[in-house]
């Protein structure tokens, strides 16, 4: 029987006495962007959460803002009726300003425009910057190359031509330029981390098998003692878990109080819509002030002479997490070891 | 009249870059005494303890870089001027950067305590430049 308000040119809302929607007409659902099932047996609140239906004891018309899936606000003139069928009372909404109508749909079309444009823009933007780090790189690689080689041969064939001061000089050269090379590759990398076509169901625990493999020497003369737990299989970009992984771990063995052995212990919680990853270390841990600095590209806490690095890690391993539509942040105090906490989501 | 150079102070992590200055002054007779530091904490320790001898017009001149792991140049002008009064003869600040940031350019240009900004390494053209602006 309500199939009859299909015949009704206007946007149809029927809503019960306890204020649910019965049914919403077929010009109801297309100019509300809406599925009528998604919304029968709901408040009428849940469509339309400014209506205020006290107001509508005295007034036939009414106005009310409209906001629909993408976050376009409209307003509509509504105009309400009621009456009583088989003793039940039903009131109608009929969605009453059709020159509104056509006006909010070219206005909502060129909101859309306006988006996809700056989307368009925005992945312009993030293509030119991969490929100028990219090109930059490439084109700054190859002096330091030169640099590299010769002041090696330098160091080589004319040491004894070269006097103490002179040695130091070619000292200098050499590590200011392998410094450089690390420091554009680590660039490099963090401009190539970027999602690509395939996730992959990974079994994290093989993953983390792998990670241990690589850094067997370092583990082994740190006398580092990594526990896990709890390891699920999950869907990720399997090349970056490792690289975080890795970073992660070589970090909580390389920062470590002296004489004392690093041991590390890695868990994971299921959550809702995430998975939580927990990394706990008894190193030197990070001062609250800095817990956010150190996520910085090239950010370094310590001097090159205490502990060798160059500040790329943790701002891989944001990026990282950032591809995973996760979070990642430290609890550590200074002194009693750090804990890297970070979400891997279900939704990638 | 050129005031004494008394004591200069250098204050960069990268150990090339200070060695490569204190060669230079060295070399042009800046300074009597030149003493690197390689992080904030260690030249707030010696500043603190500092008594230079007082001569007349005696400086203390400090070249200060910003960019540093750790406490940072700005960080240390900081708490330099909590030390600062016990230090008994003048006092002449330079930031040496490896940039040339208006941000950073503005941000010396209002703070009191910096004589000038400077583009590292320096050289001899600079120290007669900065001798003649400053030091007389």
């Amino acid at each position: 029987m309500l199939h009859f308000f299909d015949t009704i040119p206007l946007p149809t809302i029927v809503v019960n006495s306890e204020n649910s929607i019965v049914f919403i007409n077929k010009v109801g659902s297309q100019f509300l962007e809406i599925s009528a099932n998604d919304f029968t047996s709901k408040p009428i609140y849940l469509l339309l959460p400014e209506l205020e239906l006290r107001i509508l004891i005295n007034k036939k018309s009414f106005e009310t803002t409209y906001t629909n899936s993408i976050g376009f606000k409209q307003s509509l003139v509504i105009q309400y009726d009621s009456c009583v069928v088989q003793e039940e009372e039903y009131k109608f909404f009929y969605i009453n300003d059709l020159n509104k109508f056509e006006n909010t749909t070219k206005s909502k079309q060129t909101f859309l425009l306006e988006i996809q444009k700056q989307n368009n823009e925005l992945l312009s933007q993030n293509k030119q910057l991969e490929q100028f780090a990219y090109i930059a790189s490439h084109d700054l690689q190859e002096p330091l190359l030169s640099l590299i080689s010769y002041s090696k041969l330098l160091e080589e064939e004319y040491e004894e031509k070269l006097d103490a001061e002179g040695k130091l000089f070619v000292q200098f050269i050499n590590k200011s330029a392998i410094r450089m090379r690390s420091l554009i590759s680590g660039l490099m990398q963090y401009a190539r981390i970027n999602k690509t076509e395939n996730l992959t169901k990974t079994d994290l625990k093989f993953l983390l098998h792998e990670v241990q493999e690589d850094l067997t020497s370092m583990i082994n003369k740190n006398g580092a003692i990594i526990t896990i737990e709890n390891l699920p299989t999950i869907y990720c970009y399997p090349i970056y878990i490792r690289l975080l992984f890795q970073n992660l771990i070589s970090n909580a063995i390389k920062f470590t109080k002296k004489d004392v052995s690093p041991t590390i212990h890695i868990n994971c919680l299921e959550r809702d819509t995430d998975w939580l990853f927990q990394i706990k270390d008894n190193g030197i841990g990070i001062n609250t002030k800095n817990s956010e600095q150190i996520f910085m590209i090239f950010k370094r806490l310590h001097s090159e002479q205490d502990y060798v690095g160059h500040g790329i890690g943790l701002a891989h391993c944001k990026k990282i997490i950032a591809i995973h539509n996760g979070e990642i942040w430290v609890d550590s105090i200074e002194g009693e070891g750090s804990m890297f906490n970070f979400t891997i989501s279900k939704e990638i | 009249m050129i005031q004494k150079v008394t004591s200069i102070v250098l204050i960069d992590d990268d150990l090339a870059m200070n060695y490569l200055h204190k060669r230079l002054f060295s070399k042009l007779q800046f300074g009597e005494t030149i003493v690197p530091f390689y992080n904030c904490n260690d030249a707030l320790k010696e500043l603190k303890n500092l008594n230079p001898l007082i001569i007349d017009n005696s400086i203390l001149v400090i070249f200060l870089d910003i960019n540093m792991p750790g406490m940072d140049g700005w960080s240390f002008l900081e708490e330099f001027k909590t030390i600062q009064t016990s230090i008994k003869c003048q006092i002449k600040i330079f930031i040496l950067s490896s940039s040339i940031n208006p941000e950073d350019i503005k941000k010396a240009k209002q703070n009191n305590f910096i004589t000038d900004y400077l583009i590292k390494p320096l050289n001899e053209e600079d120290v007669n430049s900065i001798t003649e602006k400053y030091l007389q």
